[in-house]
């Protein structure tokens, strides 16, 4: 039995626990809206002049787009790869399996900066060029082992039995996957989709090798101006992008819910 | 409906054979019980029946066709699961009218068919809940609906009712071999309980190690099972261990280990000094204070006395060989520590020779 007392203490240490990890976010937040021409906490003067500082920035604007399409297209090919090698794991016995398997599960042993540094090489040796294309293949080999595990997880959960039921009612092995298998493993799709998304939009280190001036990602280019400058442009941009997920989660809680999405109700 | 024909069939994981050379016909509208321990291979049959593991070698034909090579999905075969594998995200009504669906039958029909399906087990009621909301026994009812609802040739029922409570469990013995015989299915039921296949089944098919020891009506293996394996597997049945004296004219003599010597009529194939076994079913023999004549019998002293209502289970110890007999509860008055006669009749019990 959990007690009251222990229950408070619980509490409060959830309490904490949120406060340490927002605080931060609102600090970001609250000095973007200075008066200053340099980063400073608390924000001196109140002003939205970072906000036009950023509207006028360009190549702010265009590597947002970059990595959101980055982004939307790494997490939708990943998880499409990513289900079909977890089916292949879970369901099927073949030569090289645990080979297969192995391989796929590479990308998350090594560090980013390696992985980039090895990627620019490979790149630079073969004359291939650094844009958006192959910006958007590295995220995509860099995701897909995630979008295996998640796809993996729900696989687990489904009792094999259910896809023998299916076919022994009539069910082809397309019908058995499309009316059975996939909405099972929906949860597990969600949170793949949307953690990639996350995962690949937040991508620095591998991006920063393969990031050219035509295709840099929008964290690549706040790394690469607050290296140079410290003004508080970076703290308007983070501001919005901070803004942009809490809308985007909260259409989703609205419309879906959280807690369906990712098969916890 | 449909008669099935399992014909020399074998299937093997590398070297070791799951199911060797089994070959059976099952009548049609007939219900076979496949028994035996864990892994004896009655599964890996079903699963050759429904499509879902590939022979070896052999064939199965349903109605004089081989299935050999046909897709599971395209048998016509209603499987029902230890688990009932149920679809989790589907309510029970689109539960039992996935496989009409996938018959791409119009909607009118499968409402009529999916209701009078739902109406055959009792649980036209719940057609709008979803499988983790009902209890066992209603999950179970709706894979039958389901698995019955496509009229299939064949049914199959794998450990059907081992994830229900003992009470549950007699109850949809009954209930599942009624649905059986109103519909007419040709079915394959496969348990490991052997009061459950008694029960159920036409016909009990007794299985070890991949192959088939007897098959027959609950009647005929209860009573004249083929060997010891058999006996023990169905039924209770007391071992004793002794060696023949002498065997002709039908009267085969078998002095035990005891010393004792009985006599046996009806069993065939023995001669003098071969180590057997004799098996007696605990209901066969009799206690008395008073030797019978014209019975075996032997004397021993009562070491537990178990009262369970509608009989009574007694255990004798003979020289040091331990018994057990089942008797009606108002035969004798009887209590631990006395002397008592074990009696049985000269035709009753089986006698095997001793292979260990």
């Amino acid at each position: 039995m959990i007690t009251t007392t222990v229950q408070r203490w619980l509490g409060a240490f959830a309490l904490l626990v949120c406060i340490f990890s927002v605080s931060p976010v609102l600090v970001i937040v609250l000095e973007s809206f200075t008066a200053t021409d340099y980063i400073t906490f608390p924000p001196q003067g109140y002003s939205f002049k970072w906000y036009l500082e950023f509207a006028k920035r360009s190549e702010f604007i265009d590597s947002a787009i970059v990595s959101l399409v980055v982004a939307l297209v790494s997490c939708l090919i990943s998880t499409l790869i990513g289900t079909l090698v977890a089916i292949a794991i879970d369901r099927k016995t073949f030569f090289g399996k645990s080979f297969i398997q192995a391989l796929f599960m590479s990308p998350l042993s090594l560090p980013g900066l390696i992985f980039g540094l090895a990627l620019l090489q490979f790149l630079a040796g073969n004359g291939l060029p650094r844009n958006i294309y192959t910006l958007t293949i590295a995220h995509i080999v860099l995701t897909t082992p995630f979008a295996i595990r998640f796809i993996s997880v729900s696989m687990l959960g489904i009792d094999p039995n259910v896809e023998k039921a299916a076919k022994s009612l009539g069910a082809n092995g397309l019908r058995t996957f499309w009316h059975v298998t996939l909405p099972l493993i929906r949860p597990g799709i969600a949170a793949s989709l949307v953690f990639i998304f996350i995962l690949s939009f937040d991508e620095v280190a591998a991006s920063l090798f393969i990031s050219s001036p035509n295709a840099m990602t929008l964290p690549v280019r706040i790394f690469v101006y607050i290296d140079q400058n410290y003004d508080p442009l970076v703290t308007s941009v983070s501001s919005l992008l901070v803004l942009a997920a809490a809308i985007a989660l909260s259409i989703i809680e609205k419309t879906v819910g959280m807690g369906r999405l990712f098969g916890l109700k | 409906m449909a008669n099935v024909e399992l014909i020399h069939v074998t299937k093997k994981y590398g070297e070791t054979a799951a199911v060797s050379d089994l070959s059976l016909s099952i009548a049609q509208g007939e219900l076979v019980a496949l028994l035996g321990p864990s892994g004896c291979g009655k599964t890996t049959t079903l699963q050759m029946l429904a499509g879902f593991t590939e022979l070896t070698s052999g064939d199965i034909l349903v109605n004089g066709k081989s299935i050999k090579n046909v897709p599971p999905h395209k048998r016509n075969i209603g499987v029902v699961f230890q688990s009932y594998a149920l679809f989790p995200h589907l309510s029970v009504f689109d539960n039992v009218a996935f496989g009409l669906r996938m018959r791409n039958m119009n909607q009118v029909d499968i409402g009529a068919k999916v209701k009078r399906a739902l109406d055959n087990v009792q649980l036209s009621a719940l057609e709008d809940r979803y499988p983790k909301q009902m209890s066992g026994g209603q999950q179970q009812r709706v894979a039958l609906a389901r698995a019955l609802v496509i009229e299939p040739e064949v049914l199959l029922l794998d450990e059907p009712l081992s994830n229900l409570d003992a009470n549950l469990r007699e109850q949809m013995r009954f209930e599942i071999r009624e649905i059986q015989k109103r519909v007419g299915i040709t079915t394959v039921f496969v348990t490991h309980d052997q009061s459950e296949a008694m029960a159920v089944a036409d016909r009990l098919v007794v299985m070890s190690n991949g192959g088939i020891r007897q098959v027959g009506t609950a009647r005929d293996i209860y009573q004249s099972p083929i060997d010891l394996f058999v006996t023990q597997f169905i039924g209770h049945a007391n071992i004793l261990n002794g060696k023949v004296l002498s065997s002709q004219n039908n009267i085969t003599q078998v002095q035990l280990s005891t010393g004792d010597v009985v006599q046996m009529h009806n069993q065939h194939g023995f001669d003098a000094n071969q180590p057997v076994v004799l098996a007696l079913r605990p209901e066969l023999l009799t206690i008395t204070h008073q030797p019978v004549f014209g019975n075996n019998q032997l004397q021993g002293e009562i070491d537990r006395v178990n009262y369970l209502g509608d009989k009574i289970n007694i255990g004798l110890n003979i020289d040091g060989m331990k018994l057990t007999a089942v008797i009606q509860s108002n035969q004798v008055n009887l209590s631990i520590g006395n002397t008592a006669f074990i009696n049985w009749p000269v035709t009753d019990g089986v006698l095997f020779l001793d292979r260990a």
